[in-house]
């Protein structure tokens, strides 16, 4: 094998923690992203300046207000504890939650631009023909704002993957649980004669993030030309 | 549904614009809303839909309140059940055009599709990409979708701009043989004079977002009603009923409603159908008595004609004459008028040229 166990369970465990990430703020993030895009609120701008806040905050700090905000001290914390018996700080899915909080701005920003790109007479003329709001979203709105909206969830992702800050504070750095690949990389490089296993990982990151790159452009590519309607 | 009426009587305010219509439209034919752009046509068609909510008013279809904002009763587009064509043909860019119309198919709507599409012609097109289409062939299909989704009423935006001459007159005889086959109630939005006499029964002339006069479009123009309205002072119409259809050496002939006969153009109507003919005030003449092909009239009025900037044209005269119920609008020389010893109230002869049909219906 070209890869070690070690490696292979670090990359099994970052795709299915930021996956998990993409799952936790895939409906949430279309949702605020359509909402700032087609409606007027009291509030808006705050929101808006709300979900852009993991963008210009240290993680360290998103992930501080995670802990408080969900712990098990915190009253959302105990009740998610009630509910399901989940417990977020210091697993994969608390990992999850931190890289997802950290991805959801550039998933809103993305999907929203594109939102905004969608011709609202198109949407006006569905509903003259029958259409209530929740079939125009999906046969109209959603499928022209797809190429957008799926650049969104590429950049998302590779966001989630590569989170330190917020995951370390809020999931901490526990083997085979949230230590996923900038975790491992940073344990690697604080441990004396770690240096070749580290560099290996640095490849392999970058390999990932190139095919999600190319992953990306693909899919754009086929949804722009669909919705753009020619013969193909 | 027939019968009723469209009654609106709404206010509305848009940013600086403000729209203040109340009127009452029959809920069969043709009614035609006519304006000069900015006159608030389609803010008024889009509060018709149920795109925007008016300020203040209702507007009731028949004999359900689609708005009453006094009772807070608001009814949305997907069930208003008006059907919609704007003024772009706004075509799902990711559905063919055969899903573009399957879009809007209802229940009652799956049997009339192959009518539908041999009427409107769109059987080529099924397979093609709303992007591969010509203005044309667009609208047509938008006409198609539109009709498709068993509208009550069929709201048109400008259904002509931006077409050819020929694709114009097309799309007008496919509009009124709907009007004619569907018995479907239309309101048409126009700045043209032309298309309001081509299709509309009834007539609403807007102007800076208030109502200027409204009426049957054949009693306007028999009370001179429109002659304050610049782009339909210089025509006038006539109706009647085909009398004999055109052969090879001879055009068709129509018989007026006071019994006196005239050969017409682009007919293809058959006998006995009423249709609407459609004069420039330059194509009538004053004849003199001799003079054969003409048709007897009463002078209703002789007055100076005006030109440019509202000034007189020197020695030149407007007419109004009484003819077949209608009024007609001619010109002459204020030197002929007197040869032809013409006042009001005389009889006269008017030369009619071969006007054309621009309405069969």
């Amino acid at each position: 094998m070209l890869l070690s166990e070690l490696e292979w369970e670090t990359i099994r465990l970052s795709l299915r923690i930021a996956l998990a990430a993409l799952g936790v703020i895939l409906i949430p993030g279309i949702a605020l992203a359509w909402l700032l895009a087609r409606r007027n609120f009291p509030g808006k701008a705050l929101l808006d300046g709300v979900i852009h806040l993991p963008l210009v905050l240290p993680p360290v700090v998103v992930g501080y207000l995670l802990l408080v905000a969900l712990g098990r001290n915190s009253w959302l914390g105990h009740w998610l504890e009630q509910l399901g018996g989940w417990h977020l700080p210091f697993t994969w899915q608390g990992a999850a939650v931190a890289g997802g909080v950290m991805a959801l701005p550039l998933l809103v920003r993305a999907a929203r631009l594109s939102f905004e790109a969608v011709d609202p007479g198109l949407e006006a003329a569905a509903r003259t023909l029958g259409a209530g709001r929740l079939r125009v979203f999906f046969t109209i709105t959603l499928p022209l704002a797809l190429p957008g909206v799926l650049a969104g969830l590429v950049l998302a992702f590779a966001r989630a993957l590569s989170e330190f800050g917020a995951t370390i504070t809020f999931a901490s750095n526990i083997p085979g649980e949230t230590r996923i690949l900038p975790l491992a990389l940073y344990t690697l490089i604080q441990s004396p004669g770690g240096e070749y296993a580290a560099a290996r990982l640095c490849v392999i990151a970058i390999v990932i993030a190139l095919m999600a790159m190319v992953l990306s452009e693909r899919l754009t590519r086929a949804a722009q030309k669909r919705i753009q309607g020619r013969d193909r | 549904m027939s019968g009723g009426r469209f009654e609106i009587d709404i206010a509305h305010r848009q940013g600086a614009f403000q729209l203040e219509v109340s009127a009452s439209l029959p809920v069969q034919g043709v009614s035609a809303l006519f304006g000069a752009s900015g006159s608030g046509k389609t803010s008024l068609l889009r509060l018709l839909c149920g795109l925007d909510r008016p300020t203040k008013g209702r507007i009731v279809l028949g004999d359900s309140v689609l708005v009453d904002t006094a009772a807070r009763r608001w009814v949305p587009p997907q069930q208003r059940r008006m059907g919609v064509v704007f003024q772009e043909p706004r075509l799902f860019p990711h559905y063919r055009v055969a899903g573009n119309l399957r879009y809007a198919m209802t229940r009652e709507s799956r049997g009339r599709w192959d009518e539908l599409v041999a009427l409107l012609g769109i059987e080529p097109l099924l397979k093609r990409w709303p992007a591969t289409l010509s203005g044309g062939e667009a609208r047509r299909v938008a006409i198609a979708r539109a009709l498709l989704s068993s509208p009550q009423l069929l709201l048109l935006d400008e259904p002509f701009s931006g077409l050819d001459e020929d694709r114009h007159g097309e799309l007008v005889r496919y509009l009124q043989r709907i009007m004619n086959e569907w018995q479907l109630p239309m309101v048409i939005i126009s700045h043209s004079p032309q298309d309001v006499v081509a299709l509309a029964d009834h007539l609403v002339v807007l102007k800076s977002g208030s109502k200027m006069l409204e009426g049957a479009l054949e009693t306007l123009f028999a009370e001179s009603q429109l002659s304050e309205i610049t782009p339909f002072a210089s025509l006038s119409i006539l109706s009647g009923r085909v009398a004999a259809p055109a052969t090879d050496c001879q055009p068709a002939q129509v018989i007026l409603d006071d019994n006196q006969r005239m050969p017409v153009r682009g007919s293809h109507a058959p006998v006995g159908t009423r249709v609407r003919l459609m004069m420039e005030r330059r194509e009538l003449r004053l004849m003199d008595g001799k003079a054969s092909h003409t048709l007897m009239a009463e002078v209703e009025d002789i007055f100076p004609a005006l030109g440019e900037g509202g000034h007189p044209e020197a020695g030149l005269m407007n007419v109004t004459v009484r003819l077949a119920g209608q009024r007609l609008s001619l010109c002459a020389t204020a030197d002929y008028i007197r040869q032809l010893g013409l006042a009001p109230g005389s009889r006269c002869r008017v030369g009619p040229g071969v006007p054309a049909v621009v309405r069969v219906g």
